[in-house]
């Protein structure tokens, strides 16, 4: 975790409602709302792609961020959250979710040796309720830098690789549909 | 009669590897079973061949069904029979279904969503169908910024490339866990995208 002085000064605050900061050895989880996220190796192993991690969401956007969950979220406010961001029809019963660790992360370094990523905690009220384990996953440097492509492509493939358990929330596996 | 389906594995597509049959069928039984039990394009409720189209695995297969059954299961792969690879045209025409589908999908349901310029869209098209034919077809995702995301799988090996809207292509790679950068061009030069062309080929050697 970081220090006020570092690139990522918010990692080290707890937010009005939040248990704690988000700490190296969490675990996190992105819903998948659409198979349009997902892609797979042939093999039966399915991955997020770069589709999972828009640039406006890394980049802070209009406040927003890389929506996560926290691992100690009671499952039955990751499976009544998960059902609502669905958008898969055939997923309705059984949400896809991707699971994450947080050192990866945060080990992440940019060409110049800088942090990279930042996850923050990130108490959230919205149209479900107050959710307080909420987390965001934000680039350390939000400023878009249309001349970094490379760099900030690379960013979103290393976050896909890092969310590599990927499964429906009952643990089976995602069906392929091929092409 | 139980029911059966017997699956051959294709090595026509130079690009493709020939994987020992026990770890390329879990995928092609679940897409298979994905026909039987949901209907695909092609729902399969007959006796018959029918071509199964996969991405990494391209396949024609025999599948056996029991009469009168309401949902036909498998029970175990039998034999190869036979390994003809489904013609270039048809996997493309699949892919461009899927990837319409995404782009209505990204849009729907998502207030602050970038729709999918019809200018990427024409990118794409061309995208693809200028890719050399010894080289697979990616599969194809779309984002929430507008871009449209290929990608290629060589085991656990990936390039992925960004088509963004403002007419850019980037490419990175993932080579044994690391991270590789490949290149970023410019969609109006159309002499660049054989750079990208040749990224990819190189990918799979």
């Amino acid at each position: 975790m970081t220090t006020a002085a570092e690139p990522c000064p918010g990692e080290a605050l707890t937010p009005r409602h939040a248990p704690s900061p988000v700490g190296d050895d969490e675990t996190v989880i992105r819903f998948v709302p659409l198979r349009a996220w997902l892609a797979y190796d042939g093999s039966g192993h399915v991955e997020l792609t770069s589709a999972a991690f828009p640039e406006q969401e890394l980049e802070g956007t209009k406040g927003k961020s890389v929506s996560v969950l926290r691992h100690m979220t009671a499952p039955q406010e990751i499976l009544r959250r998960a059902v609502a961001r669905n958008r898969e029809p055939a997923w309705a019963n059984d949400p896809v979710v991707a699971r994450g660790q947080v050192l990866p992360m945060r080990q992440l370094r940019d060409y110049a040796g800088r942090w990279e990523i930042c996850v923050n905690a990130d108490p959230i009220t919205d149209n479900l309720g107050q959710c307080p384990t909420h987390a965001g996953i934000l680039r350390s440097d939000p400023l878009p830098d249309r001349s970094r492509r490379l760099e900030r492509a690379r960013l979103r493939l290393a976050l896909a690789s890092i969310f590599f358990d990927v499964a429906h929330l009952s643990g089976s596996p995602v069906a392929d549909r091929g092409i | 009669m139980s029911d059966l389906a017997y699956f051959g594995r294709t090595a026509a597509r130079r690009s493709n590897p020939v994987l020992p049959l026990h770890s390329a069928v879990p995928s092609m039984l679940t897409y298979a079973r994905y026909f039987l039990e949901s209907g695909g394009t092609e729902p399969i409720t007959d006796t018959g061949y029918y071509d199964v189209i996969h991405p990494a695995h391209p396949v024609s297969g025999a599948v056996t069904v029991s009469s009168g059954a309401a949902v036909p299961t498998f029970e175990e792969l039998a034999t190869v029979s036979r390994t003809t690879a489904p013609a270039r045209p048809a996997l493309l025409a699949a892919l461009w279904d899927r990837i319409m589908r995404y782009v209505r999908m990204a849009a729907d349901g998502d207030e602050d969503a970038t729709p999918v310029p019809a200018e990427t869209i024409e990118h794409t098209r061309q995208l693809l169908s200028g890719l050399p034919s010894g080289v697979e077809l990616p599969q194809a995702t779309v984002s929430a910024d507008g871009e449209i995301i290929f990608t290629w799988f060589r085991s656990r090996d990936r390039l992925e490339a960004i088509l963004a809207p403002d007419r850019h292509l980037t490419w990175v790679s993932r080579i044994d866990g690391s991270f590789t950068d490949g290149d970023v061009i410019a969609l109006d030069k159309d002499e660049q995208l054989s750079r990208f062309y040749g990224a990819i080929v190189d990918f799979f050697q």
